[in-house]
């Protein structure tokens, strides 16, 4: 990766170095001028093949390193991300890593939907495209079913699923995937029924851009979005933490837009409504009831996540009725736990574990 | 500025992480004052309907100037979306066919080759039965003689021990 360009005003910052706070501002707005000009790594690079496409969305195939027989693994990231999240840098990508552990992986990628994709609903993406994608996963695999995992949104969608159609799955898993909204933080306050009227703010046939999504997050944690510059040019020293720090940028800023009418369903039924948790929310006419899910399951929620917090995904674990049911809060914050070294650290062989567990039936080790 | 007191140097620090934790706080107050929630709600409405009627109005232009519209465009592709939609429910019961009928031809396959295995057998033992009649019927005249050969010695062997007890 190259270089950023050379800051004009770079020597005017040294007059400042004598000033702790004055030279703190200074980094903060060379930070600025390195993210303005630095160049984002390349991203989603992980060799792979395309076995399904419906609509927008791409099934990505990632052949295993070895055959070990092991049952396919469908990732199933949030509609308003791109799918290189789960593949960001070579070394830390969370499919590379799977696949590496001899899984093989089945990357949902939901695509950026156009205008006319703005009536598709919840029931559309779940029952039909999630559905769908699943089916041809496990028929690719040759496998009668397949174990599903949902980050954020996605793993809320994949708990919608694994309650209405649990014919396919091995089990499943969720990162950070909120089902009690009351306690989603700032994000609810945001969108609660007296701030936003959902008819208005996302209209019928329209798509809900990318810009405005963009503030609504970045004031989730205001001075984070600004403080961050001096972590930026801290990194700018080193390339290799540079092409990190870029990378993480590409998460942040590419946000893909939202169908109206998936957005206008799911504020209302989840974040004004808490109708999910409450066993109100229904898809095609079939009530989603957590209660219902029997699968095995594997819960993970971060502690330091103020996207959604861990208060929002814990009554998942509760709820449903899988005799067969982990919960895991690890030490790590939303995004970190994906593209941060608590990954390949910790996380994907945590996951790696549990999938080789379920795929022999074995029986959950007992708590201590 | 390498000559600045370190007391000035310090207490511009101080200064400036007073100022980061101020505006945190104030970030707070002010993300969770109704009168801006409120506001940020009236904007994104604004925003959405401007966008719509904007939208709409540009519509209505081409569609008077007799140009095909983002309407039109939008009405195509959903037909094309449907008729992919139809498409692979189509192919998903071909598939599910596929399967069904690859697992009765197994069936049939195993019935066959079961069949043709019991028939074999069949004919095996068949064969085996027909070479033991065979062989039977090989030793039969052989066993007629050596009988044939036998009888007189017996009869005079018989005649000899009925002598002996009239004797």
């Amino acid at each position: 990766m190259s270089t950023p360009l050379v800051d004009p005003f770079a020597p005017f910052g040294a007059l400042l170095s004598g000033f702790e706070g004055l030279y703190e501002l200074e980094r903060i707005r060379r930070g600025m001028f390195v993210h303005a000009t630095a160049p984002r790594p390349d991203v989603g690079v992980t060799p792979h093949v395309v076995v399904h496409e419906q609509d927008k969305l791409k099934l990505r195939y990632y052949a295993p390193k070895r055959d070990e027989g092991l049952p396919p693994v469908v990732l199933v990231p949030s509609l308003i991300n791109r799918a290189y999240i789960l593949d960001l840098e070579s070394d830390r990508s969370m499919v590379a890593s799977l696949a590496g552990m001899n899984h093989p992986v089945y990357l949902v990628d939901w695509g950026e939907p156009g205008p006319e994709d703005a009536d598709e609903d919840v029931s559309y993406v779940v029952l039909e495209l999630l559905d769908r994608a699943v089916r041809r996963a496990c028929r690719h695999a040759r496998a009668p079913k397949a174990a599903v995992f949902g980050y954020c949104m996605g793993g809320t969608l994949v708990a919608m699923y694994a309650a209405l159609r649990p014919e396919r799955l091995l089990g499943f898993a969720t990162l950070n995937a909120p089902v009690l909204f009351a306690e989603a933080g700032r994000f609810r306050e945001f969108v609660s029924p007296d701030v936003v009227n959902v008819d208005e703010v996302f209209p019928a046939g329209t798509l809900v851009p990318t810009w405005l999504m963009k503030p609504v997050f970045q004031m989730l944690d205001p001075m984070g979005s600004f403080t961050k510059y001096a972590a930026i040019e801290q990194a700018a020293a080193d390339p290799k933490k540079l092409s990190r720090t870029m990378a993480r940028e590409r998460w942040l800023e590419e946000h893909v837009p939202c169908a109206s009418a998936f957005c206008r369903e799911f504020v209302r039924n989840a974040y004004q409504e808490d109708a999910l948790i409450n066993g109100r929310w229904s898809l095609n006419g079939e009530t989603v009831r957590l209660e219902a899910i029997t699968s095995p399951a594997l819960i993970v929620v971060c502690k330091r996540d103020f996207i959604a917090p861990s208060r929002s995904g814990l009554p998942l674990f509760d709820r449903i009725q899988s005799a067969d049911k982990e919960l895991v809060e690890p030490d790590a914050g939303h995004i970190g736990v994906v593209v941060g070294a608590t990954g390949p650290r910790y996380f994907f062989p945590l996951l790696d574990k549990w999938l080789r567990r379920i795929a022999k039936g074995e029986p959950q080790a007992a708590k201590e | 500025m390498s000559d600045t007191s370190p007391d000035l140097s310090k207490l511009s620090g101080e200064l400036y992480r007073q100022w980061e934790k101020g505006m945190a706080q104030w970030w707070d107050q002010v993300l969770e004052s109704p009168a801006f929630l409120s506001g940020m709600g009236q904007s994104l409405s604004g925003q959405a309907q401007a966008r719509a009627n904007y939208e709409q109005a540009v519509d209505q232009t081409l569609e008077q100037l007799h140009i095909p519209s983002r309407k039109d465009f939008i009405r195509l592709t959903r037909v094309a979306t449907m008729l992919e939609d139809k498409l692979l429910s189509l192919e998903d019961k071909l598939l599910t066919l596929g399967d069904q009928l690859a697992a009765q031809e197994r069936e049939t396959l195993l019935a066959r080759v079961e069949s043709a295995e019991a028939r074999i057998e069949a004919r095996e033992q068949l064969a085996a039965l027909q070479a033991r009649l065979d062989a039977l019927e090989g030793k039969a005249p052989a066993a007629v003689s050596a009988a044939a050969s036998t009888e007189p010695a017996e009869q005079k062997g018989r005649a000899r021990r009925g002598k002996e007890e009239s004797a």
